[in-house]
């Protein structure tokens, strides 16, 4: 049941009205019956492994409470000289129940999502020795949105560890926050401080987030059947049998695959946040017109925003603000110099969050390439930064000036493409392959001669994505400004603000890529 | 006062909401005939114009409509029907037809003709994969037939302004009667043969209330009803097949499974009469499954035989071209 299914549209126009009819104290257990009704008719029996990791982490945030509450009842009376004993007995007793909180849920992720993959890297190790494979391939399936719930649950028990928040004692709640149905399939990847309350507490209804909930939903729509799902016509096409295409051919696949999976995942949003909208409820974002980043790293601070900030605050702060590398960052500072002192356990730190990011968006070694890929570029532009500030200061050059924000754009673009290309190639073998195949034979023939019309997009589909995309870039370059186009709508007068949404409405009907002889592109973040 | 404001604006909004709602309905009903195809013919863009070859016909001559997915419009041939028995038949049969189609496009079909008899493959009964989407793909059929630039959306490209605005003309007629023919013989892996089992898999749910409706509908205009399974090896089992039987007995159906047909005159041959490895039927298993078919229909059925009869000497001449077709023999395609 994708989000552009009927089922899904049925089901949230179900779930709202039972949400709305009943009295606000009850109207999460709407919420949450029909979030497990979604989960279950998706996934089956798989529900089991998120109902282990609801009870998992409820558990774990009452006894991390009853250790905090054990501690301040008892230092009173403890003398002042074993305070510091105490306090360290309980911090490693805080710290085991979260380990193993977070290895529990962590382990079932890696059991069920990379253990075929693990398995198979040692047996080709073991090869490799000319000693037969020992690790058996198993038949494993992966729970619905296993990787978004999982990282929102981690998140629970380091956020209570760490003190952030007490811990709930209400199970109903937690088990929402983790399965609430709009989020649950491809993020965005939920805080407990940020939506647990929003999705407990009742909404009245608000007629003007209902409006503004369905334009969202109808922008998603846009998005996904106009451009991600036309695109994706040529680009199967191109990606699958990429030995006969070269040159051109292969760079309109790129560059058509950046804007589908941009159009998809962040319309996937959209209808996400839409449909939160409507009950009133706010989620965390996932894009803030990530094409208008100057470098790699703003780039990534603007496209999939939840799991950049999850792997910051859980996994880049817990390796460089941990003991070990606090002292080993200050014997490096004394001992070699500051610039060393600071950059050198930053890119380790860096290493460890980009690895995950790559292995988390896959079980294979492409996507570790894929995360490396962009650790190797920030790496090299913070190790060149000082030298390029004064490069330009010699020659003269403003760097706040257009043409040079410009070369940033346009630099930014090619590689965030390039990292693209690598992500949609089947193995990494035939990304670099498609790479060289670029510069092979690269002329505009294909598309004076008309050829290029003919594998999946002809010209009108061309003329329709060109169309959406320049729609994409006017509403992020106007959104940039501070303003919201759904705002401005709204401030109209009514023959304006219905014209506009009508056009919105019968653009996707007549122009989205759906129905017989279209295959749509499936929601890609759903599968990791 | 306060209440008395908040209750105005509510039935503004209300009505806004009604308003609205309405002029999208307005609005899709003449996009929806702006895209709708004009003709019948295939390059109209119509969907399985094949399918929708009755319009062709003269109104009320077809006596016998058959109803289903590929199955049925590979495995049952009208001029076979008409050339053995005389029986004027056609098969409206579209690739992966739900019941929800099945009923939109029998419902055309009414609108032109008056069948007698209407015959369902049941394999459309476990169309798609589970309920959920049999439901949606069902009800999706409704919309299209409401609101056809669901379906038709797509010829914003093809279409030109004159045809936007023009009157429908269906007139397409096809010497096939919508059989799919196909020379194309490709063996099954193996002969598909059921094995016997008490088990039971019911007929689903959502299959049941289509068909109640469909069967309510023949009801009213007088048609009787046969189910028939068209053989494929791999979408049909023997627990399938109890429960389609105990469906037919509870509504006093007949029901021909043509798997479990042994007369080595009418037994598909799983080498011979397969054009896809055993997917599909070819005109030659089309052929055996018909004549059976015509047979049971002669002996349970009022439908008249009408050969000879001068309304319809054009079923004559297009029975020469299938003949043709047939006697060219089998083309073995690749494994």
């Amino acid at each position: 049941m994708g989000y552009t299914s009927f089922a899904y549209l049925g089901l949230l126009a179900a779930s709202f009205f039972f949400y709305m009819i009943l009295p606000l104290k009850h109207r999460w257990k709407v919420l949450l019956l029909f979030s497990y009704a979604f989960y279950f008719l998706n996934s089956g029996k798989y529900i089991v492994f998120i109902l282990l990791s609801t009870v998992s982490i409820y558990l774990t945030g009452l006894m991390l409470n009853k250790i905090d509450d054990g501690f301040a009842v008892a230092k009173k009376g403890i003398p002042k000289e074993n305070k510091k004993e105490y306090k360290a007995v309980i911090a490693w007793q805080k710290k085991f129940v979260c380990v193993l909180a977070v290895l529990f849920n962590l382990g079932i992720l890696v059991f069920l999502k990379y253990f075929n993959f693990l398995g198979g890297s040692v047996n080709g190790l073991l090869k490799l020795l000319h000693l037969s494979p020992s690790v058996p391939v198993l038949n494993l399936m992966l729970p619905l949105g296993i990787s978004f719930y999982t990282m929102s649950a981690i998140s629970y028990v380091v956020d209570v560890y760490r003190g952030k928040y007490r811990a709930t004692d209400q199970l109903g709640k937690v088990a929402l926050f983790l399965v609430f149905f709009p989020h649950i399939v491809e993020g965005p990847i939920g805080r407990f401080d940020l939506l647990a309350d929003q999705l407990y507490e009742g909404h009245k209804f608000n007629y003007n987030n209902m409006m503004l909930g369905l334009q969202l939903i109808f922008w998603g729509l846009f998005k996904k059947f106009v451009l991600a799902d036309r695109a994706n016509m040529l680009v199967t096409t191109v990606f699958k049998n990429y030995m006969e295409y070269d040159g051109i051919y292969v760079v309109v696949a790129m560059l058509l695959y950046t804007l589908l999976l941009y159009a998809e995942f962040s319309g996937c949003m959209d209808i996400v946040m839409g449909s939160a909208q409507m009950f009133g409820i706010t989620m965390s974002k996932n894009f803030e017109r990530p094409f208008i980043s100057k470098t790699v790293s703003e780039f990534w601070r603007r496209w999939h925003m939840t799991l950049g900030s999850w792997f910051r605050d859980y996994v880049f702060y817990s390796v460089s603000l941990s003991k070990t590398f606090m002292k080993f960052s200050k014997k490096i500072k004394e001992k070699l110099s500051p610039f060393l002192g600071s950059m050198i356990p930053a890119a380790v730190a860096m290493f460890a969050v980009w690895f995950s990011t790559g292995i988390w968006h896959g079980a294979s070694w492409k996507y570790v390439a894929y995360g490396l890929y962009y650790y190797v570029i920030m790496l090299i532009g913070m190790l060149i930064e000082p030298a390029t500030v004064k490069v330009c200061e010699k020659i003269h050059l403003n760097r706040k000036s257009v043409g040079y924000r410009l070369f940033q754009l346009v630099r930014t673009f090619i590689l965030v493409n390039i990292g693209m290309l690598m992500f949609r190639a089947d193995t990494f073998s035939s990304f670099m392959h498609m790479l060289g195949s670029m510069f092979t034979g690269f002329s505009f023939a294909p598309v004076a001669d008309g050829s290029i019309f003919e594998i999946g997009c002809d010209i009108k589909d061309f003329a329709v994505l060109i169309i959406g995309a320049l729609i994409l870039l006017a509403v992020g370059l106007y959104e940039e400004k501070g303003h919201s186009v759904r705002e401005t709508v709204a401030r109209q007068n009514i023959v304006v603000r219905w014209i506009c949404y009508y056009a919105l409405i019968f653009i996707v009907l007549i122009f989205g890529a759906y129905g017989r002889g279209y295959q749509a592109a499936g929601f890609i973040y759903a599968q990791f | 006062m306060e209440e008395k404001k908040n209750r105005k604006i509510t039935i503004i909004r209300l009505i806004k909401v009604i308003v609205f709602l309405a002029g999208f309905v307005g609005l899709s009903v003449i996009v929806s005939y702006m895209l709708t195809p004009k003709s019948s013919h295939p390059e109209s863009g119509i969907s399985y114009p094949s399918a929708r070859g009755f319009y062709g016909e003269p109104e009320n001559t077809i006596d016998i409509v058959v109803l289903g997915n590929s199955c049925a419009y590979s495995g049952f041939s009208p001029m076979e029907l008409w050339n053995k028995f005389g029986f004027v038949s056609y098969v409206a049969s579209e690739g992966n037809q739900n019941l929800g189609e099945s009923i939109c496009i029998f419902d055309e079909v009414l609108k032109h003709q008056k069948p007698k008899l209407l015959i369902i493959d049941v394999d459309c009964f476990w169309q798609t994969k589970n309920e959920i989407s049999r439901i949606e793909y069902s009800l999706k059929a409704y919309l299209y037939r409401w609101f056809p630039m669901f379906k038709y959306h797509d010829r914003w490209k093809t279409t030109t302004m004159e045809e936007l605005f023009a009157d429908k003309q269906y007139n397409y007629r096809t010497t096939t009667k919508g059989q799919f023919l196909s020379r194309d013989t490709k063996a099954a892996e193996k002969a598909f043969v059921m094995e016997k089992t008490d088990e039971v898999e019911e007929v689903p749910k959502s299959s049941v209330v289509f068909m109640n409706i469909l069967l309510k509908k023949c009801e009213e205009n007088g048609i009787e009803v046969l189910l028939i399974d068209i053989p494929a090896n791999h979408s049909w089992n023997y627990a399938k097949h109890n429960g389609v039987e105990e469906f037919a007995k509870e509504n006093g159906l007949h029901f021909i499974d043509f798997s479990l047909v042994t007369d080595e005159k009418y037994a598909i041959n799983w080498e011979k009469d397969t054009r896809d490895g055993g997917r599909h039927l070819n005109s030659y298993g089309a052929r055996k499954v018909t004549r059976y078919l015509g047979e049971f229909i002669k002996e349970n059925y009022p439908i008249e035989d009408k050969r000879g009869d001068e309304a319809y000497s054009q079923w004559d001449e297009d029975y020469k071209e299938y003949k043709a077709f047939m006697k060219k023999g089998r083309k073995n395609v690749k494994k």
